[in-house]
């Protein structure tokens, strides 16, 4: 093994720089498609599941099918799933689109049953009292239904967000060089375990670290929005804080 | 003509039917209220013309305007007519009072924020609660959140209100300020069908009172002479229960 001044200095020039930047940035992009596709299409999913449209039935059963059987397999199993189902329709795709369309129909799943819950958390009165006043559904959805699901839907969206980010190393068993193969290959031509994967461990921190503070900042304005501050209210009103669910608890992956 | 005309209408949750062939109408500018024991369909039949229950026969008339309920059109065009207050408020949580206010006629009436906004600030003093205009629903008392929910049916300019119990989730000493707002309601003219358990309220500012029972109206007149001379067996009995309490 070579002297660790050496590697650390090989390490961050050149080629091998490179090479770990350019796996950071795919598992980067893996995280990043994953999770805005799971929150787009996670949240139509979520929105057709709830629609009681006669037409929509076959649909909505698929989607109920997908959703429940995709947050029961291991996330391993669903990438050669997704590799083989590919592979016999005679598509030519890279092993890295196969692994970003496994990634998104992961997290699409995970992200509608979250939403799922979200919105199953809002009261049915409060819908009815928008209908009564002739809400369209879309307005339903952005000013009853989704600012009164955020505090249950945010934290373990984050949480599951957060998590994901990790998960893509599981892209590397398909062959895609991501933060986590890309580590092995470097041990494998003789750099420490210890440097690499303590800087391996500190990109994951940092692609994930600032995650986190979105979520918990975002999660602190939406209860400001069901609690104002004190200074915010008139004298003589008494502040009711509306209970807040546990986080632990909503967290039902 | 009547302003609201209920006609023959049904509907039924499952097997059990809850409204039974259940014909009212009420005139312009009359308040008619509902009254009759748990269970017998007075909700049901508020949430029927509201379009939230698909009724199952019958028909309703707003005006000249038969409501289609099959039809989301005609449905919109019912609930631009018509307003709703519910017992439990169902004011907005994630909206402040003024925006819960507002929200119909500025978003979906279109019609323009600034006036708006003073219309609202009017309803609201109206009710005395103008300087609440920013703060959450969950901040006020049951009075006052059902006060903010008159206002808000209003701001929507209809032309028949409906009001289902809205003193019965309220303590007894806030139920005074609610009836209030009613009553100034029903001065201006504002034709309404109200369900309430306020018996001495019903009797002072109905022109009709109707006794419900197992999904229809089994008795209809005018409160000086349903309280005191009900004709039907059922409404005796309701009344000596009332009388009671
Ligand atoms: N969503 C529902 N599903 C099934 N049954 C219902 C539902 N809502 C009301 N009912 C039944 O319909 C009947 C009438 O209810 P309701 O209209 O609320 O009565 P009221 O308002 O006069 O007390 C009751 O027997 C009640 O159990
Ligand atoms: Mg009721």
């Amino acid at each position: 093994m070579l002297p660790l001044s050496v590697q650390l200095h090989q390490l961050f020039t050149g080629f091998t720089f490179t090479f770990l930047l350019q796996a950071a940035l795919s598992t980067l992009a893996l995280a990043v498609a994953g999770c805005s596709c799971g929150l787009l299409v996670g949240l139509v999913v979520a929105c057709l599941r709830r629609s009681r449209t006669l037409y929509l039935l076959p649909l909505r059963m698929v989607l109920v099918v997908f959703v429940e059987l995709m947050r029961r397999i291991p996330f391993l199993v669903t990438l050669f799933l997704t590799l083989f189902v590919l592979q016999a329709l005679g598509t030519n795709l890279s092993f890295f689109s196969i692994a970003l369309i496994a990634v998104c129909l992961i997290a699409t799943a995970y992200l509608a049953e979250i939403f799922r819950a979200g919105f199953d958390s809002v009261p049915q009165p409060q819908i009815d009292a928008a209908k009564t006043l002739n809400f369209s559904p879309l307005q339903i959805l952005f000013t009853v239904m989704l600012p009164q699901s955020w505090k249950v839907v945010l934290p373990p969206a984050f949480s599951f967000m957060v998590s994901f980010i990790k998960d893509t190393a599981l892209a590397s068993q398909l062959g895609v060089v991501e933060l986590t193969f890309a580590g092995k290959i470097l041990i494998t031509r003789g750099y420490s375990a210890f440097l690499i994967y303590g800087l391996v461990m500190l990109v994951y921190f940092a692609l994930s670290w600032p995650l986190s503070l979105l979520g918990a900042w975002l999660e602190q304005c939406t209860q400001r929005a069901f609690n104002p501050t004190a200074d915010a209210m008139p004298a003589g009103t008494t502040p009711i804080t509306p209970a807040l669910p546990n986080p632990a608890l909503l967290d039902r992956r | 003509m009547p302003h609201l005309d209920i006609n023959n209408l049904s509907c039924s949750y499952g097997s059990q039917p809850v409204l039974d062939g259940l014909s009212l109408s009420v005139e312009k500018g009359q308040v008619v209220s509902l009254i009759g024991g748990s269970g017998s369909g007075k909700s049901t039949l508020l949430r029927v013309i509201m379009g939230l229950t698909q009724p199952t026969g019958g028909s309703i008339s707003i005006g000249e305007q038969a409501v289609d309920y099959g039809s989301a059109a005609s449905v919109r065009a019912a609930r631009e007519k018509i307003a709703i207050v519910f017992q439990q408020y169902n004011l907005f949580n994630n909206m402040s009072v003024l925006r819960n206010v507002m929200v119909t006629p500025t978003r979906v009436q279109k019609r323009d924020e600034r006036k708006v906004r003073d219309e609202a600030m009017t309803l609201l003093s109206k009710v005395g609660l103008k300087d609440k205009a920013n703060v959450y629903p969950a901040q006020l008392s049951g009075g006052q959140q059902q006060r903010v929910a008159i206002s808000r049916a209003l701001a929507l300019q209809p032309q028949i209100l409906l009001l289902d119990e809205i003193t019965s989730a309220l303590d007894p000493e806030l139920v005074g300020e609610v009836l209030d707002s009613v009553r100034q309601l029903a001065r201006d003219g504002m034709t309404m069908l109200l369900v309430s358990h306020e018996m001495r309220f019903v009797r002072e500012v109905s022109d009709q009172v109707a006794m419900m029972d197992k999904g229809r109206i089994v008795e209809m007149a005018p409160p000086e002479q349903l309280f005191t001379q009900p004709q039907q067996p059922r409404t005796q009995a309701f009344m000596q229960k009332v009388a009671w309490h």
